[in-house]
C-alpha cells in the first residue's frame, strides 16, 4: 500500500459518528492499536458539523456510485459496505428577504482610528440595519461561510447527566467548551412562554398562581423523589405520564410545562418513563444558570473530535478521505478486518456505523428511528423577554395530530453564526405528517413572520432534510468481532444512548477494561527565568 | 488563590509528521533531546511558564499527536490558539512545500489574528540540508511571519524562537487590553467543567434567593 500503514490493528474504526469516536478513544486509552478511517474528508458523518459553503457541498452530494463488488478469495468473502449517503432524504433548501441588524465594526482594522475614537465608538448608538433580498441573503451567506457552524445533529449534555461524568473523568473535557442553555421555552396555542424551572425562577414567574406555585414545587420535589426501581415507578409503567399529571391536582399550564419541557414527553410516554426524564432534567438545575442544560461551542462534532484527539494521543492513528470499501469475513467465521485502498487491513475487532454495515445483516422491515430536520438561520431571537443567548423551545401539538417539535436556537456567542443572526434548528419524529415537514410549517407561521410583523423573527435560510437512521437493533447476524454503531437518535435531547452504546461495545471487545479512565497526571513543568 | 501566572497562552505546533515538533516541545519544556520517538504517542501538551517584563506567561503547548500524518487535525486543535509554530526540516524538501498547505489550513480552521511563526528545524545536520535559509527567510516574508532555523538536537533558537512568540501575543494580547476599556466579560454564560463544582446537593437547596 502507498500509505504505509501497518497492517495489523487491535481495532479498526469504520466511520467517525459519536459512538465510533469514543470506543475508539476507549480503545486506544486502553494501549489498544487503533485504526480509524472515514470515507469523508470531514469528521462526524451524520454528526458532523458543517460552515455554509460546506452545508451547500452536502446538500449537493448526490452519493457515489453503488459499492462495488469483489469475488471471493480462498475463504474469504468481501461484503460490500453500505452507502450512508441514501440515509438522508427530502433534502431542501431556500432563501429569503429580511431586515438584519449589521454588527459593529470593531474599530481596529485601522491603527489609526484605534487611537483615539476607541472610546466615542463604545457609546450607544441605534442599530445599523440592512435590508436583504433573497439574493442578497444567499451572498452574504456564502461571504460569512465560516463564521457558520451549523450541526446535522445538534444536542445538549445534561449538566449532572453521564456523558459530562465521562467527560470530566476521561479528561477529554480539557478539549472542549461549553455554554449554558439561557432559557427553556414553551410554545402553546402560538403563545411563547418561558418555563419555570428551579426553585427561583417558580418564584418569580409571573404565569403562574400562588396556589399554583406551592402545587408546582409540591410535585417537582415528589417527582424527585422516587426511586429507581422501586415498587411505586414500576406500578406507574402501565400509564400515562399525561395522565399522571391529571391527576396531580395542577393547572393545565403547569401541566404542559412539566410534560414537554421538564420531562421532554409525548402524550404516549410512560408516568415512570416521564418520571425519569424528569429527574434527569430536575437533577441538572441550579448548577450552570437556570437551566439544566450546556451546549458544546462550535457545535456537536467537536465533542467526537476531542475523543478522536483522545484516541490519537495515545497512539490511534487517524486517516479521513478513506474508505473501507469490504468486510472481510472468514466463510461462516469471524471477520478478518476491512479490505480499503486495495489491500487487507487485519483487525481483532471492527466497529462500524451501522449505516455502512453490509446489506445481508441489516433487518430494513423493523422499525427504524426516522426523523426530520430544519436548519432556519434568523435574523432575531424568537423570545425577545428571554436572556439572551441559547434557547429551548418545545412546540407540543395539544390535539396529538402531531409529536412535538424541539427547536434549539443558537446565537452568535455559541460560535455557531456571526453576530445579527440565529441559527435554530428543528427536529421531530416523522411519522405522522402526510406532507413532509407539514408539522414544522405549522410551527414556523407560529413563531416566524416574513416581513417581521409583531417584532417576529425573519427566516432568511431554511434547509429541510430527513434522516433514517439505522439502529444497532436493526442489525444482526454480524460475526462476532464485529460491532455496529447507531447513527445520532436526534429525537433525545442529549448523547446518553450513544455513550451507553459505546460502553457496551467496548465492554463486549474488552470486558475486563476500565472505560475511559482517568489519565495520569499531567506533569507540569515550570521553570522560572 | 491567587493565579500563578499573569497571561495563559495557548501555542500549537503544527507541520509534516517526522520535521521534529514533538522534539522542539520537549526541548523547551524539559530542555531535553530523545530522538528515539517515531511518532507521537501520549503527548498531549507541555507546560512552561517563562518571565517576560515581569509578567509571568504560561505557555501551553499542544502538540498534534500525530493527527498531522493524513492531515487529519480536527478542527478543536485550533479552537482557542494564540500562536502557531509552523515548523519544517531544513533537510526534507516536501515539508518545505507543504507550510504553504499547513499555512491554508490554519487559514480555514484558526482566527484570523492568530500569531504565526516558521520554523526550519534540524539547521545542525548541516551535510544533509536541502532547504536553504534563504528559502526560509523568503517564505516567511511572503506570509509576513517571523522565521527561525532551529536544532531541537543542539538546542539553537528552541528558547529564542518560544520567547520570541510569546512577546508578541504578550503585546498583541496587552494592546487588546487597552482598547476595550472597561475590559469585556466572557461571551455568554461559559462553564468550565474544570472548576465547577459538581458535588451532589438537592434540588431545593441549591436556590440562593425565596
Amino acid at each position: 500500500m502507498s500509505d504505509d500503514l501497518p497492517s495489523s490493528y487491535d481495532v479498526v474504526v469504520v466511520g467517525t459518528g459519536l459512538v465510533e469516536s469514543i470506543v475508539a478513544a476507549a480503545a486506544a486509552r486502553i494501549g489498544k492499536q487503533v485504526l480509524h478511517i472515514d470515507k469523508n474528508k470531514y469528521y462526524g458523518q451524520h454528526w458532523a458539523t458543517f460552515n455554509y459553503d460546506d452545508v451547500q457541498q452536502w446538500v449537493g452530494d448526490k452519493g457515489e456510485a453503488p459499492s462495488p463488488t469483489h469475488d471471493p478469495v480462498d475463504n474469504l468473502q468481501f461484503l460490500a459496505t453500505e452507502e450512508s449517503r441514501r440515509l438522508v432524504s427530502d433534502i431542501s433548501q431556500d432563501w429569503f428577504g429580511g431586515v438584519i441588524t449589521k454588527p459593529k465594526e470593531p474599530p481596529k482594522k485601522s491603527e489609526a482610528a484605534a487611537e483615539g475614537d476607541a472610546k466615542a465608538d463604545s457609546t450607544d448608538e441605534a442599530p445599523v440595519t440592512e435590508t436583504l433580498t433573497a439574493d442578497d441573503t444567499k451572498a452574504k451567506l456564502a461571504s460569512l461561510s465560516r463564521k457558520f457552524n451549523i450541526d446535522l445533529a445538534p444536542k445538549l449534555l445534561f449538566f449532572k447527566g453521564p456523558m459530562v461524568d465521562v467527560l470530566i473523568k476521561s479528561q477529554v473535557s480539557r478539549y472542549l467548551e461549553f455554554l449554558g442553555v439561557q432559557n427553556i421555552l414553551l410554545c402553546v396555542n402560538g403563545v411563547i412562554e418561558l418555563v419555570p424551572c428551579s426553585k427561583s425562577d417558580v418564584f418569580s414567574t409571573r404565569t403562574v398562581t400562588i396556589v399554583e406555585k406551592r402545587l408546582l414545587m409540591k410535585l417537582l420535589t415528589t417527582l424527585q423523589s422516587y426511586k429507581d426501581d422501586s415498587e411505586e415507578l414500576k406500578e406507574l409503567e402501565n400509564s400515562t405520564f399525561e395522565d399522571y399529571l391529571k391527576q396531580q391536582n395542577i393547572s393545565e399550564t403547569v401541566q404542559h410545562y412539566i410534560l414537554y419541557s421538564i420531562a421532554m414527553a409525548t402524550q404516549e410516554t410512560t408516568a415512570a418513563q416521564g418520571i425519569k426524564q424528569a429527574q434527569a432534567f430536575l437533577n441538572s438545575i441550579g448548577f450552570c444558570g437556570n437551566t439544566p442544560f450546556i451546549w458544546p461551542m462550535y457545535g456537536t462534532s467537536e465533542i467526537l473530535q476531542a475523543f478522536c484527539r483522545l484516541s490519537a494521543v495515545y497512539g490511534g492513528i487517524y486517516c479521513l478521505n478513506r474508505n473501507a470499501d469490504f468486510l472481510v469475513n472468514v466463510e461462516n467465521g469471524p471477520c478478518e478486518g476491512v479490505y480499503s485502498n486495495g489491500g487487507i487491513l487485519k483487525a481483532q475487532n471492527v466497529v462500524v456505523s451501522t449505516g455502512l454495515v453490509p446489506s445481508c445483516y441489516v433487518n430494513r422491515e423493523s422499525p427504524s428511528e426516522c426523523y426530520q430536520r430544519a436548519v432556519l438561520i434568523t435574523n432575531k431571537a424568537v423570545f425577545p423577554g428571554g436572556k439572551e443567548g441559547i434557547s429551548l423551545l418545545t412546540y407540543p401539538f395539544l390535539d396529538s395530530s402531531f409529536d412535538p417539535i424541539t427547536l434549539l436556537e443558537l446565537n452568535s456567542n455559541t460560535s455557531s453564526c456571526p453576530k445579527g443572526f440565529f441559527v435554530v434548528h428543528l427536529v421531530s419524529r416523522k411519522g405522522k405528517q402526510k406532507t413532509p415537514y407539514e408539522d414544522f410549517d405549522k410551527l414556523i407561521a407560529d413563531i416566524f413572520s416574513p416581513s417581521g410583523e409583531g417584532d417576529k423573527p425573519t427566516i432568511l435560510y431554511k434547509l429541510l432534510f430527513t434522516v433514517d437512521i439505522i439502529s444497532s437493533t436493526q442489525v444482526s447476524d454480524l460475526p462476532a468481532n464485529v460491532h455496529s454503531c447507531s447513527g445520532p437518535r436526534c429525537l433525545s435531547i442529549d448523547f446518553h444512548s450513544s455513550l451507553q452504546e459505546a460502553e457496551t461495545i467496548f465492554k463486549r471487545m474488552f470486558p475486563d477494561d476500565e472505560f475511559l479512565p482517568t489519565p495520569e497526571a499531567v506533569e507540569e513543568v515550570a521553570s522560572e527565568e | 488563590m491567587a493565579k500563578s501566572y499573569d497571561y495563559l497562552f495557548k501555542l500549537l505546533l503544527i507541520g509534516d509528521s517526522g520535521v521534529g515538533k514533538t522534539c522542539v516541545l520537549f526541548r523547551f519544556s524539559e530542555d531535553a533531546f530523545n530522538n528515539t520517538f517515531i511518532s507521537t504517542i501520549g503527548i498531549d501538551f507541555k507546560i512552561r511558564t517563562i518571565e517576560l517584563d515581569g509578567k509571568k506567561i504560561k505557555l501551553q503547548i499542544w502538540d498534534t499527536a500525530g493527527q498531522e500524518r493524513f492531515r487529519t487535525i480536527t478542527t478543536a486543535y485550533y479552537r482557542g490558539a494564540m500562536g502557531i509554530m509552523l515548523v519544517y526540516d531544513i533537510t526534507n524538501e516536501k515539508s518545505f512545500d507543504n507550510i504553504k498547505n499547513w499555512i491554508r489550513n490554519i487559514e480555514e480552521n484558526a482566527t484570523t489574528d492568530v500569531e504565526k511563526m516558521l520554523l526550519g528545524n534540524k539547521c545542525d545536520a548541516t551535510e544533509k540540508r536541502v532547504v536553504s535559509k534563504e528559502k526560509g527567510e523568503q517564505l516567511a516574508v511572503e506570509y509576513g511571519i517571523k522565521f527561525m532555523e532551529t536544532s531541537a538536537k543542539d538546542s539553537i533558537n528552541v528558547e529564542t524562537a518560544f520567547f520570541s512568540i510569546a512577546r508578541d501575543i504578550k503585546a498583541k494580547t496587552e494592546k487588546k487590553l487597552e482598547a476595550s476599556n472597561p475590559p469585556k466579560g466572557p461571551g455568554g454564560n461559559k462553564v468550565d467543567l474544570k472548576d465547577t463544582s459538581r458535588t451532589k446537593t438537592n434540588w431545593l437547596s441549591r436556590c440562593s434567593i425565596l
